[in-house]
């Protein structure tokens, strides 16, 4: 078929030799629809090849014969010239080898000026009042507090303070809860750390140092590090399920280690005196604001058992909001108050600086208003169980109180006690920062099973109704 | 450099119609290559000038090829300026077997076919007037109505006569653009370039056999492109 095709091609072509040209030939003789077929691919040959010329345009060879000649002119080197018409690829390669080191210097530019960001995640939170109620602030009231000066008031030679409104009642960039954001100072963390230092309300504070000490914790020494561990005291009226939560999220929980630390046996079983106060009253005495004189309650005795103490590393402050709320979600009727504040509560050694009082019913008046108790076990140290601890750090008042969120089984919030915001230790954009630090999780009883106390809150703006006309 | 232009090589041109495999053109074909081949020789050698002489040389032959296969103007000059390009970065592997045009006509098929099955388009251009191409566009091949043009009034057609020429030129173009490529490169190196078969055997690398039944095979597709055209205008010989 190929041979038969390529005769008929060279015989349309007019190469054919003779003989094949007559064998050809005779065949179309024979079948004119051939012979019509073969002239029709003549004509179609002599078709194309009538198809006229296009000259090439003017520029064509222009641009190829212009490096031709420069090349001649710098260079004789027929390689050198090579390269330059055909288009060598080096100054691609420099080129991209520069635009390499270019982002090159440039990441390590930003690397060298934005290093300090780079180190382990800090977090911020906004600070009041959406957010955690552990951690956040309740909104600053500037009228309320006109006297405290802020880093942005500009004070003048007459004492009128310039730009009050903008120090003191400038709202706080809003920060969505629970973003996180990169440190922009590092003396930004410890000024942020000592924001949510408030008082502790530990029942004894002597023996859980000195379970922490016997634990091999050294909590002294962990407070003096950059990112000082913080101290969540857990009050709970069913403390064996709050435990069992609380080493339940821990186990949990990606990043912390933690541990349980051991029990001081000789004070397990020493009753020790706690203001009998019932859940409510707690609540109340834990939302008012309290001084000196303005809670009175009877002391009944009872036994308290000693407090879990927990260590917990890497503990942030999503994680504190997670274990806040796990711990909201009892199922039974139990009351749990959490509080956090900083552990330097822990590491003070001088328990007996703060005064106490007591009146003459028995009841505990402390300096500060969480309910004291106390266990026989430090009965060497009462007075220091007694008043719990107001070493804050040095921008905290032993006045303030601690945020203490009160929440009943349905993890409602119910109130927010009153706080005392100290301006000068929030961070510029008004935002608490955190770093993941260590944390002391303090798990005590309360007496919201007790008995009706005898205990009467008499506010000090308003006087019993004994004593009204 | 410059004393090669393309008018000269017009003039070198083998007559129109008439395939270079003559006796009468052999000798001034072979005489043709033997300065073609020196000049490459050159050029190889270092003699950059000589390059340049070869564009000059070939460059409107191989513009004509080009677009004849691709259609698109400016897609021909493109690929030529690249086939010369490429010519000189190759030129170490010329050995002087084949002459050196055909050489180059490889080079520049071997991108017009690869430019060809990238754009699976099909091209319709015209040698006249404002028409649609291949792609779509409207475009107005000047220098072939210029040309055109020129040949009518030398040829002393009459407008009727220059008409009925475009249109047919026109079909045929647009038959040849529904070829497949190697039909059409086969048609275009025969018919338009005037290659002789061994020519054509040293750019597609076949056989003499196969290459002259894919000519054949080639003029009965093109016949079957121009059916319609060639029932109404055609007349047998």
């Amino acid at each position: 078929m190929e041979n038969i095709e390529a005769m008929l091609c060279a015989y349309i072509e007019g190469d054919l030799d003779t003989a094949g040209r007559a064998q050809i030939e005779k065949h179309l003789q024979e079948n004119p629809q051939h012979r019509k077929l073969i002239q029709e691919l003549i004509a179609m040959r002599d078709l194309v090849r009538g198809l006229p010329r296009v000259k090439a345009p003017l520029d064509v060879g222009e641009s190829l014969r212009g490096k031709v000649e420069r090349s001649i002119l710098l260079d004789d080197s027929p390689e050198a010239g090579r390269e330059r018409i055909g288009g060598s690829r080096w100054p691609q390669i420099f080129a991209v080898a520069a635009i390499f080191l270019l982002c090159a210097s440039l990441c390590l530019i930003l690397y060298r000026a934005l290093g300090p960001t780079l180190r382990p995640p800090v977090f911020t939170e906004n600070v009041p009042p959406k957010l955690s109620p552990t951690f956040a602030t309740p909104p600053i009231d500037s009228a309320a507090q006109p006297s405290i000066p802020t880093k942005q008031e500009t004070v003048t030679a007459g004492g009128a303070r310039l730009d009050d409104r903008k120090a003191v009642a400038a709202p706080p960039p809003m920060v969505a809860p629970g973003s996180l954001a990169i440190e922009q100072h590092p003396s930004l963390v410890s000024q942020a750390q000592q924001q949510i230092v408030t008082l502790a309300q530990l029942n004894n504070v002597e023996a859980i140092r000195r379970r922490l000490q016997n634990s091999g914790y050294d909590i002294a020494n962990a407070t003096a590090n950059a990112a000082p561990p913080v101290l969540m005291v857990v009050d709970s009226t069913d403390p064996p399920a709050t435990n069992a939560q609380v080493t339940q999220f821990l186990s949990n929980s990606n990043g912390i280690s933690w541990k349980r630390v051991p029990a001081d046996t000789q004070a397990n079983s020493i009753p020790t005196t706690l203001p009998s106060v019932n859940s409510d009253q707690q609540m109340l005495s834990t939302i008012a604001p309290r001084k000196a004189g303005e809670i009175s309650a009877s002391a009944v005795p009872t036994t308290q058992p000693a407090s879990d103490v927990y260590i917990a590393t890497g503990f942030t402050s999503q994680q504190a909001d997670a274990l806040r709320q796990s711990l909201a979600v009892q199922q039974n009727l139990a009351k749990v108050q959490v509080s956090l504040q900083s552990a330097e509560v822990l590491a003070t050694t001088q328990p007996s600086a703060q005064p106490q009082d007591k009146d003459q019913s028995g009841a505990v008046r402390a300096g500060a208003a969480s309910p004291p108790a106390t266990e026989p076990s430090e009965a060497a140290n009462s007075s220091a169980d007694l008043a719990v601890p107001t070493t804050s750090p040095s921008n905290s008042s032993p006045g303030q109180l601690s945020p203490a969120v009160l929440m009943d089984k349905n993890s409602s919030v119910l109130a927010n006690s009153p706080v005392e915001v100290n301006n000068s230790t929030a961070s510029p954009d008004g935002s608490k920062i955190l770093q993941p630090v260590d944390a002391v999780i303090v798990v005590q009883a309360t007496a919201a099973s007790a008995p009706a106390p005898a205990i009467s809150i008499t506010p000090a703006t308003q006087p019993s109704p004994s004593t009204q006309p | 450099m410059s004393s090669l232009s393309g008018a000269q090589y017009e003039a070198e041109l083998p007559p129109k119609g008439v395939p270079p495999s003559g006796d009468a053109a052999g000798a001034a074909g072979d005489r043709s290559r033997d300065r073609e081949v020196a000049l490459f020789l050159k050029a190889r050698g270092g003699d950059r000038s000589a390059y340049g002489q070869i564009v000059v040389l070939y460059q409107d032959r191989l513009f004509n090829a080009l677009l004849r296969m691709v259609g698109e103007p400016e897609e021909a000059r493109e690929l030529t300026q690249e086939t010369f390009t490429r010519g000189l970065e190759k030129i170490e592997s010329f050995r002087g077997e084949s002459s050196p045009y055909t050489w180059l006509f490889r080079i520049g098929m071997n991108l017009a076919i690869s430019s060809l099955r990238r754009s699976q388009r099909v091209r319709v251009f015209s040698l006249d007037g404002a028409s649609r191409g291949g792609n779509g566009m409207v475009h107005r091949d000047d220098q072939a109505s210029a040309l055109v043009d020129r040949v009518a009034s030398a040829k002393g057609e009459q407008p009727a006569q220059a008409a009925e020429r475009r249109e047919r030129n026109q079909m045929v173009l647009d038959a040849l653009s529904r070829l497949d490529g190697e039909h059409r490169a086969v048609l275009i190196m025969r018919d338009v370039e005037g290659f002789d078969y061994q020519q054509m055997a040293d750019v597609l690398a076949l056989p003499l056999g196969t290459l002259k039944s894919r000519l054949f095979r080639a003029r009965l597709a093109l016949r079957d492109e121009l059916a319609p055209y060639l029932s109404d205008k055609v007349k047998p010989k």
